[in-house]
């Protein structure tokens, strides 16, 4: 059996490439013999066909679906796993050394004059995380871009957001990865774990409604759709994500568990996909009219001016 | 009047254990003091969840006028405020209805 990732591996096709691993998260434990994992025809890919790239050898090696499988691999795309910094990491699973927190460690921002790249692991439960990101993953991001305030300001709130998210729906410390790759014209941001993915936790909240996992998709985006009522979550998170991609016209997705959400340029699709254990989310924002949240919300409203705080 | 500098958990606070370790700060500091200060200079940005997890829940606890009169917030940008207020609007929003 062959698991085949397409020749391009970039935003616009990755329901393809879900389709084509769906079957691989039935084999918990099932150690199936004579698999190739094939990625010798890939000629084209992104940070984000990286990410599920290594995503994809993680869960099927830790989750012991395949016996011994084989990697095909092109030249092209292990230059591609040592620009985004998986190269060692992947190397880990294929030589069957289960030491992904060693790897970790050794994820490096990168940052010349036209690019950052910046891969970072989300350990929950350890130092490790909080550190990284605050002396090497957010101060490299601010630095490079810091000829604009405003860029730096939509930049982290979107990364707080997904951060937060992922931490709070993460299962255990290895499954989340977050990626960021960006010049001075457009930042990407893609996170992926393989832990409880969105329509699994909205489900709870649509108990009496049978939506289809599209739809609940969409529900995700919209403001006060929580899965954890009367809790500090709010339901802000993804809308906060999908109001700045339709204002500054870029690309928003969210994958999980069979289903995707595209916010498109400001046009938004829901569809059935290839099945993806856990959630995959990948935002593009174009920095030349940076959005923050004072932009988006209303608050002139009543309500919020009600609220008298004693700034200074 | 006791001055919390928030800037160890700069520059994003996006972490339910930071939100929870500032809430107990400054709500050991209430305990002690009148009035206190939150500085949140180095910090750029913050997730809505922990606006509503530490502002939010002192807003309820205190009430509007208290809130006003024991805390003052020093160095928010226009971003953070906007935060810091969806957090609290959250809150009371929930309590009103609960």
């Amino acid at each position: 059996m062959r698991y085949i990732f397409p020749k391009i591996l970039k935003p616009t096709n990755v329901h393809l490439l879900l389709n084509s691993l769906e079957t691989a998260f039935n084999l918990e434990q099932k150690l199936i013999p004579n698999i190739k994992i094939d990625l010798g025809k890939v000629k084209k890919t992104s940070l984000l066909g990286i990410l599920l790239n290594y995503k994809f050898v993680e869960y099927t090696y830790k989750h012991y679906c395949f016996k011994n499988p084989e990697m095909i691999v092109n030249d092209y795309v292990q230059a591609q796993w040592e620009r985004y910094g998986f190269t060692d990491l992947i190397h880990l699973f294929i030589e069957n050394k289960d030491q992904t927190e060693k790897g970790y460690k050794k994820l490096k921002v990168k940052v010349d004059d036209r690019f950052i790249i910046a891969p970072q692991a989300l350990l929950r439960s350890r130092d490790y995380s909080d550190k990284f990101l605050k002396t090497e993953f957010l101060p490299k991001i601010e630095n490079y871009y810091k000829s604009n305030e405003k860029v730096v300001a939509m930049i982290f709130l979107c990364l707080s957001e997904i951060l937060l998210n992922f931490w709070e729906h993460a299962i255990d410390d290895s499954n989340s990865i977050l990626v960021a790759e960006g010049n001075k014209n457009n930042i990407e941001i893609a996170c992926a774990d393989t832990g409880n993915g969105i329509i699994s936790t909205l489900n709870s909240v649509f108990f009496n409604k049978s939506y289809d996992k599209p739809v609940i998709l969409r529900k995700a985006v919209e403001k006060n759709i929580t899965s954890k009522k009367m809790t500090n979550h709010m339901g802000y998170g993804l809308w906060i994500l999908n109001q700045i991609t339709t204002k500054t016209h870029g690309r928003f997705h969210i994958y999980s568990e069979g289903a995707y959400f595209k916010n498109e340029f400001g046009k938004e699709i829901v569809d059935n996909c290839g099945y993806w254990k856990g959630t995959i989310i990948y935002l593009s924002l174009p920095l030349n009219k940076p959005i923050t949240l004072s932009d988006i919300e209303n608050h002139d409203s009543t309500k919020f001016n009600n609220i008298k705080i004693n700034w200074k | 009047m006791e001055n919390i500098n928030l800037n160890k958990y700069g520059p994003i606070i996006s972490r339910k254990e930071s939100g929870n370790e500032i809430l107990e700060l400054i709500n050991n500091s209430l305990s002690n003091n009148t009035q206190i200060q939150i500085d949140l200079n180095k910090i750029k940005s913050m997730a809505t969840f922990c606006a509503k997890q530490i502002f939010g829940n002192l807003y309820l606890k205190l009430g509007s006028e208290k809130f006003f009169e024991r805390i003052e917030i020093l160095n928010a940008s226009d971003d953070l405020k906007t935060i810091i207020k969806i957090g609290i609007q959250n809150a009371v929003n929930e309590h009103n209805n609960d």
